[in-house]
């Protein structure tokens, strides 16, 4: 990546005997839209807030613009920052909220106002400048939030959770409309989140993080195509793992037996593929009745609008396939079926 | 059937407080009823009082420059105490505020000591400390500071140390529930927009601690300007409050209508000061 607008390197952060990062590297360019992805406790919020300057690292290097910036106070390092909580100023206007970072700059009081107004315009609130934090929605604080950041026009953007407090419907229209302002204004932004669905629908890049370090980062596309391990995998939703012995059929075909009848076979990439987990997407696994004892057991169905979701209880683990509504009517609760999938669509993952 | 639930709340409700108003009624109520019409009634050398209506109590208090003198002087002692004790307890505040558990509960504990002492004990704590032959007199002597002794007893200065003494544990609690309520991501969100910390303690601790100062401001005025044993102690009978004016009145001169009318004053003053407070710090 050439002259990038964040670079993070070696960064480690200790509190106490507790290690929350551990040898971070991340880079993002001017205009990207990266997400950091991961459970509770994997350090992404640490890792937030090392950028931000609420936390030191122990060791490693953060670069702003080129300018490295680790032991600069937050408050000189122009980064706009949207809290989870939204962090607005409860006993300030919405305008005076969005005003206050330019206050701090000591702009004036006209060029100040006509800027507060514009961001407020931007996200929709421009007649609400008068109004009381908590007198506003939870999209409308989330939108003040936003313009109170973006107002002071930040080198980077960042967000903790920033849709984390507001109800599923709300979220989704929000995210669309973050994703739209953040690619107009070009601003290099960075955020937070534990929701997979989030990430994938607002990021250009994800970066997976846990237990303090990144274990992948990729395209949504790229990382839900093509996880880099078992647990990524898992955690995103990015297919079924089976676990299990698996019988060499030469020219590095590889043959799961799930169960009787039910076979998946996959191709080892490379004699160095160390994985020993098959990875079917749930869209690729299809079903066939079967009547006998043999086949596996269908244990609840779930709808998601426009295909179904089959549960199904197999001893290398319990299995999701994805089908239209037409195929999933053979397949009652109840029911048993076999597993097939095409070799071309498994891959071998291996546990970490 | 929805009356009948509210009435039997209604019926609950007494039930809870009748004991609590009963005894508030005989034993705060109706002295102070007795003590408002004794503030009517004619001083008699003779018979302590004669119970015939008049205004002149109200008309000698409100003439008499030495009894405007002293309302102004306990209404000023009020004023000093309670900002001394928020120049010192808010910082002491914010500290504990934002301090670890462990440090907090020691901050804590050394904070509410002085309300642990006995009051008279504290007192005479002080007279010992603050006399002329005291021992912050005798170790400034001794130690060539001063050649004699400086008078820090038996003045306005012992009374506003001791009287500081024990209000800054009141003003320093007020504080610390209001500090702790605030959301600390707002200090954060104040420092990411560029504030420095005196920006952030001027335009977001403070404004948001309004209500903390308000009310520890009321809780030590009020108790300062009522404060008996203190002044009378530390004040070594050369300094006067509205309070050890109305102790002489009812012992020594024996001017009960007098006293009384004092009494309505001091009473009159604390009710103004508690309007004040909710016109001033009303959530909105």
């Amino acid at each position: 990546m050439h002259n990038p607008s964040l670079d993070v390197s070696g960064v480690h952060v200790q509190y106490g005997g507790f290690t929350a990062l551990r040898g971070i590297d991340l880079r993002v360019a001017r205009g990207e839209f990266v997400a950091l992805l991961g459970p509770s406790g994997c350090g992404k919020t640490s890792l937030l807030r090392v950028i931000a300057g609420f936390v030191e690292p122990s060791q490693g290097a953060v670069r702003l613009n080129g300018r490295d910036v680790v032991g600069l106070p937050a408050r000189d390092r122009n980064i706009g920052m949207v809290f989870q909580s939204y962090a607005l100023f409860p006993h300030m206007t919405v305008l005076d909220n969005v005003l206050f970072g330019l206050e701090c700059r000591k702009i004036g009081r006209a060029a100040s106002i006509r800027r507060a107004t514009e961001a407020l315009e931007l996200v929709g609130l421009a007649t609400l400048g008068d109004r009381r934090p908590k007198q506003l929605s939870g999209g409308q604080q989330q939108r003040v939030a936003l313009a109170r950041a973006l107002v002071i026009e930040p080198d980077l953007l960042l967000l903790d959770e920033p849709l984390g407090a507001l109800d599923k419907q709300l979220r989704v229209q929000m995210q669309t409309e973050l994703k739209s302002l953040q690619r107009r204004l070009g601003v290099t932004a960075v955020f937070v989140t534990h929701d997979q669905e989030e990430a994938m629908s607002m990021a250009d890049r994800i970066v997976v993080m846990r237990d303090g370090l990144i274990v992948q980062q990729d395209t949504p596309e790229q990382l839900f195509g093509l996880p880099g391990s078992a647990w990524v995998c898992d955690f995103v939703g990015a297919g079924n793992l089976l676990r299990g012995e698996l019988s060499a059929l030469g020219d590095g075909l590889l043959r799961l037996d799930v169960a009787p009848g039910s076979a998946i076979h996959v191709m080892r990439a490379s004699t160095s593929d160390t994985g020993r987990i098959v990875q079917v997407p749930f869209h690729k696994l299809r079903l066939k009745p079967c009547d006998s004892e043999a086949g596996l057991l269908v244990t609840g169905r779930r709808f998601l609008g426009s295909i179904v979701e089959l549960h199904l209880a197999s001893p290398a683990g319990a299995v999701r396939a994805h089908m239209p509504l037409a195929e999933a009517v053979a397949f009652p609760v109840g029911a048993r079926a076999t597993i097939h999938a095409d070799a071309a669509d498994c891959r071998l993952l291996p546990e970490q | 059937m929805s009356t009948a639930v509210i009435s039997r709340r209604g019926m609950e409700l007494l039930l809870y407080l009748a004991p609590v108003t009963l005894f508030y009624v005989v034993f705060l109520i109706l002295p102070y009823l007795m003590v408002l019409r004794l503030s009517f009634f004619q001083f008699s050398p003779m018979h302590l009082y004669i119970p015939e209506f008049t205004w002149a109590n109200y008309a000698a208090v409100l003439t008499d420059r030495f009894y405007l003198g002293l309302l102004a002087r306990t209404i000023g002692l009020g004023l000093l105490v309670t900002l001394v004790s928020l120049m010192l307890g808010y910082p002491l505040a914010l500290k504990i505020s934002r301090a670890g558990p462990a440090m907090k509960s020691v901050l804590l504990a050394i904070t509410l000591s002085p309300l642990l002492i006995n009051l008279v004990v504290r007192t005479y704590a002080w007279l010992v400390l603050l006399g002329d032959t005291g021992v912050v007199n005798h170790w400034l002597q001794a130690l060539g500071v001063t050649a004699g002794p400086l008078p820090l007893g038996g003045n306005m200065f012992s009374v506003i140390v001791g009287l500081v003494h024990i209000c800054l544990p009141l003003m320093a609690l007020s504080l610390v529930g209001v500090l702790e309520r605030i959301d600390p991501a707002l200090f954060d969100a104040a420092e990411s927009l560029g504030a420095s910390r005196g920006r952030v303690l001027r335009r977001i601790v403070l404004p948001l601690s309004m209500p903390g100062i308000g009310a520890g401001s009321l809780l030590v005025f009020s108790f300062t300007i009522s404060a008996f044993v203190t002044p009378a102690l530390l004040g070594g009978n050369r300094v006067t409050t509205i309070s050890t004016l109305i102790y002489e009145k009812f012992t020594f001169s024996s001017n009960w209508p007098v006293g009384a009318t004092l009494v309505v004053f001091l009473l009159v003053i604390n009710i103004a000061v508690v309007i004040l407070h909710g016109r001033l710090f009303r959530e909105d």
